[in-house]
Parts: structure tokens; C-alpha cells; sequence
């Protein structure tokens, strides 16, 4: 697939990753500004180097989506930019949370199941297809294990990936993390067909 | 004072839809995935329900039809990030009488409740 | 100082990748393994190591296809061709699996939650193609592992710095 043909599938990520921010922005009360959006074709074994490397210490919120076509969403954050997002998802001072706990882990949860469906509702009202996200899973491990649970799948029938990398920060808080989009091919196809359509 | 069923698979969101509802002066009873919604609302006959889609186990959807189908005049509001067009029309085809978008404010969850309870 | 760390030049296997050195100055190393299984050898008497960074149990006899050692059924008889080749004796070689961790749980996740166990039970059974026997494993369970292999002494170094819970965000 060359960039001309991506161009719509850039033009659908970048519409639901505005639509996701926006979702998050109301969730947690707060202006939320994209300081950078990327869409990129990756090697699937270099995507630790997306986010600093397969052993650093990583928090994971993972969802598939299912129905038209399948894929992945997964938001990975260094664990004191997860701990910063539970703060303000539970209404706590800065630097409250050290660790997760069950609240804190379902928290997290619930802000994948915001983005996620955020992101997808604005490509299925584009496109006219239904797209649903799993219930999340929230993980914390070393990143490279992390990214396994996509990796294994995407593997088995392609060697690389689009990610959409995107950087956000609130007013009073830096939040720097990957929410990463990871299509099937078959998801691609369905989408630029029906784009193509529209 | 009315009692109601939150079903929602994430603690976070029937620790903040509770909060919201008891504060409206309702009971709360909770149900942790449409599986369980579907036992509670028989076991307990609360008055109205608001349900999250996305579950494990049995989706909000399927849970919704179950629930009708043993009680047809169920109050049933769908709470649910899935806002999509066709996911709308679905669950208001299949019998919920009110579709509430999360994340939601306090007023949102007010008029829903209104709606189902009065 | 810890010479022998500071002095060994890692070789660093990403997914699908695999190597095999008779360097004595060298480790081969799979970080933050989680689902996948990383298949160590060594020959202690020629001082020969090789390890495969594995992603997947089975390449459906070579249909599939990627980097050479994305599958156990591949990678297992490919690494250990290549430290014969180098001069290691099949007989000598000490075995280890590491990683096949299940990183997800829960009713949603039923397909893809296997995978690390898929890729155990066929590193198994690739290694008894190969007439090897295992001499440790560490397997299994919900944490990622790093592994290292010292080729200068066989030593092998798992770490993994969380042991920990994956829970549905339920």
C-alpha cells in the first residue's frame, strides 16, 4: 500500500483521534490540546521502540474491535502519566496515586472504553459501518509483553502495522502517550472501500 | 424513591453512576455484566435500568432483550460510549426508552431517570 | 565493577529474530518477553549459545510467511542447524524455554489469551523433533520476562521485574 492510498485512512484516524480527545476532554472536565498526530507504517517488531523500548515499565489499556472488521486499540503510558490519569479521572490532587489498585485499573478502563468508542463512532458514522470495541483490559508489565498481545496477532499474517502515535497535553498537566491504532489489513480494505464510496 | 439497576462491567462507573443516582434520592443495585443484570432484574424487580453496552460475558444489547422478554414493560435506558448511529436506532428499536451518551453529566442521568420513573 | 556485564556486547533479539555466537564477549538477550518464548541453547563444552526471539506456535509447514524465527516450528531447527554449523554437538546442547505468558484474561480475550501456551506446547514439541531435551523452563503464568545468555559460560539471567495481575478493567 503506498501514501496516496493511505491518504483516506489518514484523513479516518485523524478524524477519530480528534473525536477520542474529545470524548476524553469531557471525561475528565479539561481541555485537552494534540500537540502532534502521526499515522505510520511500522515494522510490528520495532514497535517497542515506539514507546522507549521493550523492557521499560509500561501501562497498557488494550480493547479489540470487532464487527465490520477487526482490529486493535491500545493506549500505552509510562506509569506515572497512567498514575497522573487516575488523579484526575478520580477528582484527586495531583500525585495521589503510586500504584494501581482495582478503582484505579477500572478507571483507566473506563477511559479506553471512552476513547475507544469515541475514535470508532466517529469512523463508523463516516463510513456508515458498525465497528465495536471490546470491554478494555488493563495491563502493567514491561512494554516489548505489553505489545505481545497484539503482536502475536498481527504477525500471523502481516509484518507490519500503521500506528497512530499522538501526544496530548491538559492545561495544568503534561500527559504525554501513545494511542495507537493497529488496523487489520482487512479492517483497511473495509474502510478505504466504503471512504471510497462515500 | 425508585430502585435502580446500573450494570456496568467497569467499578469505576457504578461507583460514579451510584453516586449520581442516590443523590437523586433512588436506590442503587448493581450488576457487574449482562449476565448478572439479567438474574438481578429478576431476582430484585428493580423499577428502572440503566445499562452499559460493552460488557463481557453478555452484552448490554442481549441483556436489554433478555430482560424484556421477561418483562415486557422493563425501563430500560442504555448508558453507553457507543454512541453510533446505527447502534442508537438498534437498541431503540429492540425497546430502550432512553440512550444516554457517556460521559455524561449529573442532568443527563436526572432526565433519563425522569423519563423512566417520573 | 562487574567486568563480565560491563565488557559483554548484547546482541538484542527482537520478535522474530534469532542468532547464535561461539564469542565469548557476547550475550544474547530477549527483553520484555511476554506471550512470546524465547528457545536458548548452549553447548557448554564448545561454549556456543543461539536463542530465537519466537511470536507465533506454528507456521502451517512454512506457508506462512515473515522473519525466519516469528515461528517455533521454524525457529527451533533453524538455531539449532546454525550453532552446528558453528560447531556445537546436538547431543550436548542444554535447552531452556523462557516466557508463554498470558497477558490477558477474561471472557472478551478468549482467542488471543492462548497464544503464549500455544507457543509453549509447540516449543515443546519442536525441541523432541529435534531429540533435545529441556533442561529448565520458565513459563507460563501472567508476567513478561527478560532472558539473557552469556555465551562465554552458558549462564542464563531471567528477570522479571513484575510479577503481576492483568485484570479486565472490570
Amino acid at each position: 500500500m503506498n501514501d496516496r492510498t493511505l491518504a483516506p485512512w489518514t484523513d479516518l484516524v485523524s478524524l477519530g483521534t480528534r473525536h477520542a480527545m474529545a470524548g476524553l476532554s469531557e471525561m475528565l472536565g479539561e481541555e485537552i490540546a494534540v500537540s502532534s498526530f502521526a499515522l505510520k507504517r511500522t515494522p510490528v517488531a520495532e514497535l517497542a521502540n515506539v514507546v522507549g523500548g521493550a523492557e521499560v515499565d509500561a501501562v497498557g489499556i488494550y480493547l479489540t474491535v470487532t464487527g465490520a472488521a477487526n482490529g486493535h486499540l491500545m493506549l500505552i503510558y509510562e506509569p506515572r502519566i497512567a498514575y497522573a490519569f487516575v488523579d484526575l479521572l478520580m477528582g484527586q490532587p495531583a500525585e495521589t496515586t503510586q500504584e494501581l489498585d482495582e478503582m484505579g485499573r477500572s478507571a483507566l478502563g473506563e477511559m479506553g472504553n471512552i476513547i475507544g468508542a469515541f475514535f470508532l463512532n466517529a469512523i463508523a458514522d463516516a463510513t456508515g459501518l458498525e465497528l465495536m470495541p471490546s470491554p478494555p483490559a488493563v495491563m502493567t508489565d514491561m512494554a516489548g509483553a505489553l505489545l505481545d498481545v497484539v503482536t502475536a496477532e498481527i504477525l500471523l499474517r502481516q509484518d507490519d502495522t500503521y500506528v497512530a502515535e499522538t501526544t496530548f497535553t491538559t492545561a495544568d498537566r503534561e500527559i504525554e502517550g501513545q494511542f495507537m491504532v493497529m488496523p487489520s489489513e482487512e479492517l483497511l480494505d473495509v474502510l478505504l472501500k466504503s471512504s471510497k464510496a462515500a | 424513591m425508585a430502585k435502580i439497576l446500573i450494570a456496568d462491567d467497569a467499578a469505576f462507573m457504578r461507583m460514579k453512576s451510584a453516586s449520581l443516582v442516590k443523590e437523586l434520592g433512588h436506590d442503587v443495585i448493581e450488576a457487574e455484566d449482562g449476565a448478572e443484570a439479567v438474574k438481578v432484574y429478576q431476582a430484585e424487580s428493580p423499577d428502572a435500568v440503566l445499562m452499559d453496552i460493552t460488557m463481557p460475558n453478555m452484552d448490554g444489547m442481549e441483556a436489554l432483550q433478555e430482560i424484556l422478554k421477561l418483562d415486557p414493560d422493563a425501563k430500560i435506558a442504555m448508558v453507553t460510549a457507543m454512541g453510533q448511529q446505527a447502534v442508537i436506532m438498534e437498541a431503540i428499536k429492540a425497546g430502550a426508552k432512553d440512550f444516554v451518551v457517556k460521559p455524561f453529566d449529573a442532568d443527563r442521568i436526572q432526565s433519563a431517570l425522569w423519563k423512566l420513573v417520573g | 565493577m562487574t567486568l563480565d556485564v560491563v565488557t559483554n556486547e548484547r546482541i538484542m533479539l527482537s520478535l522474530g529474530e534469532w542468532a547464535v555466537s561461539d564469542d565469548p564477549e557476547r550475550e544474547l538477550v530477549c527483553l520484555g518477553l511476554g506471550s512470546c518464548v524465547a528457545f536458548c541453547a548452549y553447548d557448554p563444552q564448545k561454549h556456543i549459545g543461539g536463542m530465537a526471539h519466537m511470536v507465533l506456535p506454528d507456521s502451517d509447514h512454512g506457508k506462512r510467511s515473515g522473519a525466519e524465527a516469528k515461528f517455533v516450528d521454524l525457529a527451533v531447527p533453524l538455531v539449532v542447524r546454525e550453532m552446528e554449523g558453528l560447531g556445537a554437538l546436538r547431543s550436548r546442547l542444554v535447552v531452556h524455554l523462557v516466557g508463554g505468558a498470558q497477558m490477558l484474561s477474561g471472557a472478551s480475550f478468549s482467542d488471543t489469551m492462548m497464544i503464549g501456551q500455544r507457543n509453549v506446547e509447540a516449543a515443546h514439541e519442536a525441541v523432541e523433533a529435534q531429540r533435545l531435551k529441556i533442561t529448565s523452563e520458565d513459563t507460563g503464568g501472567d508476567a513478561g520476562r527478560t532472558v539473557k545468555l552469556a555465551i562465554a559460560t552458558g549462564q542464563l539471567d531471567i528477570s522479571s521485574p513484575r510479577k503481576k495481575l492483568t485484570a479486565a478493567a472490570a
